[in-house]
């Protein structure tokens, strides 16, 4: 037992600090976990709560620090390790494994319980995991096999598994961690979930994850609030109010010179691309849109809400199952990602390190990546050509690499981001679709990216911004496309000189 | 749902909406589990039409025997498939541990049998150990210990055959403890249920479903997926050395061919048409029964009907393929490298 | 997560210093322990017998950098090696293209299963390897050779322009350089990169991913189709067991050489050494009287350690 501690106190952080090559992903956290407790964990992507979640989940070791869980020294070798002693998780990028049925998902690694002579008891498990969906109000058979259940249904699972791992291995005090458990889930599930939480309470603490603000608010005793890796500040329910919660998160105020307000300019007339009663199927339906020349439209909306799925459609990338698109007037009938950088769209995915780049490929390769067959010249690579074109482009977007050879994997995330410009600049397209470009940036990098995508839009490329961020979707876009659930549910003017709020945006996405 | 099993629940129950997604993988396990009793009987009823011998007691028992080796060499290696991984090696293992057995016999009559299960066993487990903890891709692994393996045999033997007189050994396979039944077909029917046991009720059994159908989700739930990986590297080579030990009883003796050739793709073409595609986390070795039974039918039905040796191993490649891609689960590869 | 952390610094430290060290080793044991190895006529025969492993295995590393594999080299070679010997009694030399030309439709037969199946390039192989290893052995008529008599066939291969130099390996080295350039200087040796770098960026990035992955496995097909075409010629004769252990030879050597099996990096630049490395090895192996078996044996044990010395692991997320 260690000293000094109160006698409800449940789990306590210390000095933790982890980091990964090129980032610090946690500095010097400090927090504690009271009995019966739930606390909110808030802050922007990339700000460390999903590390440090990671950390007391057993799936990352802390650099430095120590964590003293019920009054020990807590160093879970592994999730299993983190079960046994009562913490258990909902993983935001769904933890179940889909072809296995649903009594085996919420045992899973607790077998052992139910096994004599090396037989397993599958009937008892799915008896007793039939009493837990019962009780948790989710109608599903046990032996149902979890990849075909919808997706919410899925989520709910996960966090009924959360809590139910812990009373069923009889640990007293557990400790439930949910990433983002309402993503995806609508409003009626959303309160089941919350009562169960309400419930889970009087005999466990519980730590929430969540963008959706007022959750933190609603459901929480205390939030601590997440920056840079740091823990900036930790407040009271009562006493903040979302917008002031929002301002200590991003610790800034919009900041109109940030985002070159003062540079947008009206759209001109003529329209570039045009999608009428767009559908894919499970993703949106019914979606049109018109992007002008040199206007930059924003696309928001929660999670789940066919927002990423729309962007890889107008990419080409993902089938459309139903509509129109047309690009320049010119009709595209089933787009690919061929016919449409042909047709002159760009699209800059938003996970840069799978989809954007190919990491041990050298900065010069990527970015003459989509031009290869432009500057082959009777079968022979002009790499004269090729040399002068990288070079322009990293003198333009301010690219900071040792040397045109470099490995991209050895530059730091913004370097790295502006090659991915860079190559569909290289290509001169017209049309350019990007997702989440500065997700894990700082802020010189952002400013960087901005001021470039304004030059952009002055010079009557059009662009398709799919952003989380709030303050880049407001500050940035000349109009803003709100989705939900599938669909465009509204579009908000957002001119230079009258810009909505966060919190009329919010109201429609919600 | 048709009938909610859980009428006993207070608040209003959350509406399961089935996507359709649901009915692809219907269709998908409709093809996998009618295809192969089509297939079965499509065959019989072809090489009955072509030969009237075919349908005989005396050739049924001949494809019994046929399959029984290839039931036995497919079972372990099932649970390889299942875990999408895969088992290059399990021919040379029958080929040395064939080599071995067949050396064994005479100082240690039929108790030979349970040292050919120890070696093939070890052969598993030196696949499991550089597969998982020396990180190799288990299809370059077993690759290279194809090789080693069958290099051993080479140097062992000098590329001779080693004959068996022992005849409690060869009883194991010849003789007859059940009716007129040969004891072959009898162990290959306990090893498979031994493995339907397996994978059905025990902890590595149903860990085995799960690493194969998300092991990133299987690792975060913590299951211990390195270990059961090995443990299935060991049943593949353990299954491997009681079909080389059967053969070796069936031959009365071992040799260095015994399990190249066309032994290795019969034994995945087996399983795979089974219904156990090469994705992982489907199927299972109660199906492997009739891949097997699939398989020696044709290979017998081909040489009933004077189909000649090389064009059966034309045949029998183009089936691995057909089979192979036939119950892939192609939403799993959005990459075929 | 702690379970991909890489070692990317070593592994490249592996690949590159590996071979070079593993040839000069081999190289000083050999000569200490046969006094035939260091000499030229030994030269003359290590060339010649790397030749053919080199124009197989540059063929194999384009397959490899795209993170495929092709398991089917060795009967695509016994089938090139078969039509090169039944047509030359009537085209001469120029049976040496038939070879080719029949390598290069099983390797599109190859590729196209493999995109348009979408089946692993593994399986796809395995079992096209036994296809066409059956349908040669039907028109071998089994364990037969075919014999001819060409002397410029002959000459083509084994002439020495250069003393201890024949033929074949000037062949080789001439497909070597067109493979180097091919490699960096077209088109399709920088798709073959980013496809094996990240398949998805190169098909969001526009490039056609499934025609240049056909492509490739076509030139894999098209120089196993050569290495069969020019050992028929040397030996004016084709039978069943002309691919030998080229397919394992040849993984060994690209994969020794520094293209690991992951894809992406490397190049057939690197290949050269590694095909010296397992000819030197087989060819003082036989000189130190160690046996035809136990050699098997041996480059099963080379072919499992080249992969786990080079293999990055950082890029493979998942294990399978």
């Amino acid at each position: 037992m260690r000293g000094n501690m109160s006698d409800d106190m449940l789990l306590e952080v210390r000095d933790v600090s982890k980091s990964f090559p090129g980032v610090q992903a946690l500095r010097n956290v400090n927090l504690e976990i009271r009995q019966n407790e739930v606390v909110a964990f808030v802050g922007e992507n990339g700000a460390g709560k999903s590390t440090l979640l990671n950390i007391l989940s057993g799936l990352f070791r802390p650099d430095s620090g120590e964590i003293i869980y019920k009054g020990a020294l807590y160093e879970p070798a592994n999730y299993h390790d983190a079960t046994l002693t009562g913490v258990s998780r909902v993983f935001q990028e769904q933890g179940l494994v889909p072809n296995i049925p649903v009594y085996e998902n919420l045992f899973i690694s607790h077998e052992k319980r139910f096994t004599r002579l090396g037989v397993l008891n599958r009937g008892r498990m799915s008896h007793l995991a039939g009493e837990v969906l019962a009780d948790a109000g989710l109608e599903v058979k046990p032996s149902d096999i979890t990849g075909t259940l919808p997706f919410p249904v899925r989520q709910m699972l996960e966090v009924i598994r959360a809590f139910a791992v812990p009373t069923f291995l009889g640990v007293e005090h557990p400790l439930v961690l949910l990433d983002e458990p309402t993503a995806g889930l609508d409003a009626n599930e959303t309160e089941l979930l919350y009562a169960r939480l309400r419930r889970f309470r009087e005999h466990g603490s519980a730590v929430l994850v969540s963008h959706a603000l007022f959750e933190a608010l609603e459901l929480c005793d205390r939030i601590y609030v997440f920056k840079d890796g740091e823990i900036v500040d930790m407040v009271f329910p009562k006493d903040v109010n979302e917008s002031r919660l929002h301002e200590l998160m991003v610790g800034r105020q919009r900041d109109s010179e940030y985002y070159k307000e003062d540079c947008q300019r009206a759209p001109g007339d003529r329209v570039v691309l045009e999608v009428s009663s767009g559908c894919a199927r499970g993703c949106f339906h019914d979606v049109s849109l018109r992007l002008r020349e040199g206007e930059i439209l924003g696309i928001g909306g929660m999670l789940g809400s066919g927002k990423s799925e729309l962007g890889r459609v107008l990419a080409g990338d993902l089938r459309m199952d139903g509509g129109e698109m047309s690009v320049f007037g010119a009709t595209i009938g089933h787009p690919t990602v061929r016919k449409m950088l042909r047709a002159g769209v760009g699209y800059i995915p938003g996970e840069r390190a799978i989809e954007g780049l190919i990491l041990y490929l050298p900065v010069q390769w990527n970015m003459t990546l989509p031009i290869v067959p432009e500057l082959t010249k009777a079968g022979y690579y002009d790499m004269g050509e090729e040399k002068r074109i990288v070079q322009k482009h990293c003198e333009m977007l301010n690219i900071k690499t040792p040397s045109q050879e470099t490995l991209v994997v050895n530059l730091s995330g913004g370097n790295q981001q502006k090659v991915v410009l860079a190559k569909w600049l290289a290509k001169e397209v017209k049309i350019l679709i990007l997702e989440n470009p500065t997700r894990g940036m700082d802020a010189g990098v952002k400013a960087d990216i901005y001021a470039f995508l304004r030059e952009l839009a002055a010079n009557n490329v059009s662009i398709v911004l799919i952003t989380d961020e709030l303050l880049e979707l407001i500050g940035m876009s000349n109009s803003i496309a709100i989705m939900k659930e599938g669909m465009i549910t509204s579009m908000i003017e957002a001119t230079a000189e009258a810009k909505p709020t966060e919190k009329e945006l919010v109201q429609f996405m919600v | 749902m048709e009938d909610a099993s859980l009428e006993h629940s207070a608040k209003p129950p959350i509406a399961v909406r089935r996507a359709r997604k649901a009915d692809l993988s219907r269709r998908r396990h409709i093809v996998s589990t009618v295809g192969p009793f089509a297939t079965l009987a499509f065959l019989v009823a072809l090489f009955s039409i072509l030969n009237p011998e075919f349908l005989t007691r005396g050739n049924a028992y001949s494809v019994l025997r046929a399959s029984s080796a290839l039931l036995m060499l497919s079972l372990g290696l099932t649970f390889v498939i299942m875990l999408a991984s895969i088992d290059l090696s399990i021919g040379s293992i029958v080929t040395l541990v064939g080599i071995l057995t067949a050396m064994l016999v005479p100082h240690l009559g039929v108790w030979a049998v349970f040292a050919s299960l120890a070696l093939g066993t070890a052969c598993g487990l030196l696949n499991g150990v550089l597969f998982t903890y020396v990180r190799i891709p288990s299809f370059v692994v077993t690759l290279g210990t194809l090789s080693l393996f069958y290099g051993v045999s080479l140097v062992i033997d000098q590329n001779t055959a080693v004959a068996v007189t022992n005849e409690h050994f060869i009883w194991l396979a010849d003789g007859t403890l059940l009716g007129d039944f040969p004891n072959m077909v009898l162990v290959a029917l306990v090893a498979w249920g031994v493995c339907i046991f397996i994978s059905q009720r025990t902890r590595f059994g149903r860990a085995v479903y799960a690493i194969g159908g998300g092991e990133r989700m299987a690792m975060l739930s913590g299951l211990p997926v390195r270990r059961y990986k090995i443990v299935a590297f060991m049943l593949s080579g353990l299954f491997a050395g009681l079909a080389s030990a059967l053969l070796v009883a069936k031959f009365q003796g071992g040799n260095p061919e015994m399990g190249q050739g066309p032994m290795l793709l019969d034994a995945i073409a087996a399983v795979v048409m089974g219904g156990t595609g090469l994705t992982g986390g489907v199927g299972g070795p109660h199906r492997t029964i009739l891949g097997a039974l699939v398989l020696a039918v044709l290979g017998n039905g081909m040489v009933m009907s004077e189909v000649g040796p090389y064009e059966q191993v034309v045949i029998k490649g183009l089936v691995t393929v057909i089979a192979v891609s036939l119950t892939l689960d192609r939403r799993q590869v959005r990459i075929a490298k | 997560m702690r379970l991909l952390e890489s070692t990317t610094d070593r592994a490249r430290l592996m690949t590159n210093v590996a071979p070079i060290a593993s040839l000069v080793l081999m190289v000083i044991v050999f000569s200490i322990g046969s006094e035939v190895f260091f000499t030229p006529q030994n030269f003359d025969n290590i060339l010649r017998q790397s030749a053919a492993l080199l124009i197989v295995a540059l063929g194999g590393t384009f397959v490899i950098l795209i993170g495929s594999i092709d398991l089917s080299v060795a009967a695509v070679i016994v089938f090139g090696a078969m039509m090169t010997a039944m047509t030359a009694p009537f085209l001469g030399p120029a049976a040496i293209f038939v070879g080719m030309a029949i390598g290069v439709a099983w390797g599109l037969v190859n590729g196209l299963l493999l995109v348009l199946g979408k089946l692993p390039s593994f399986m796809v192989t395995l079992g096209m390897h036994s296809v066409i290893l059956g349908i040669s052995l039907i028109l071998l008529g089994g364990g037969n050779t075919i014999d001819f008599d060409n002397e410029l066939m002959r000459k083509a291969a084994t002439a020495q322009v250069v003393p201890h130099v024949p033929l074949i390996a000037v062949w080789a080295f001439a497909v070597y350089a067109i493979c180097v350039l091919v490699a960096f200087r077209s088109r399709l040796g920088r798709f073959a990169f980013a496809i094996g770098g990240g398949e998805r960026v190169s098909q969001l990035s526009g490039v056609a991913v499934g025609r240049y992955k056909v492509y490739i496995f076509m030139l894999s097909g098209l120089f196993a189709g050569l290495g069969g075409a020019l050992l028929a010629a040397r030996s004016q004769s084709a039978n069943q067991e002309m691919g030998g252990t080229f397919m394992l030879d040849s993984i060994a050597a690209i994969v020794m050489g520094g293209t690991p099996l992951t894809g992406g990096v490397g190049g057939p630049h690197r290949t050269l050494l590694g095909v010296l490395v397992i000819g030197v090895l087989g060819n003082g192996l036989v000189l130190m009287g160690v046996g035809a078996y136990e050699q098997i044996a041996i480059k099963g044990v080379v072919i499992v350690a080249a992969v786990a010395l080079t293999i990055s692991r950082s890029k493979l997320s998942v294990l399978k």
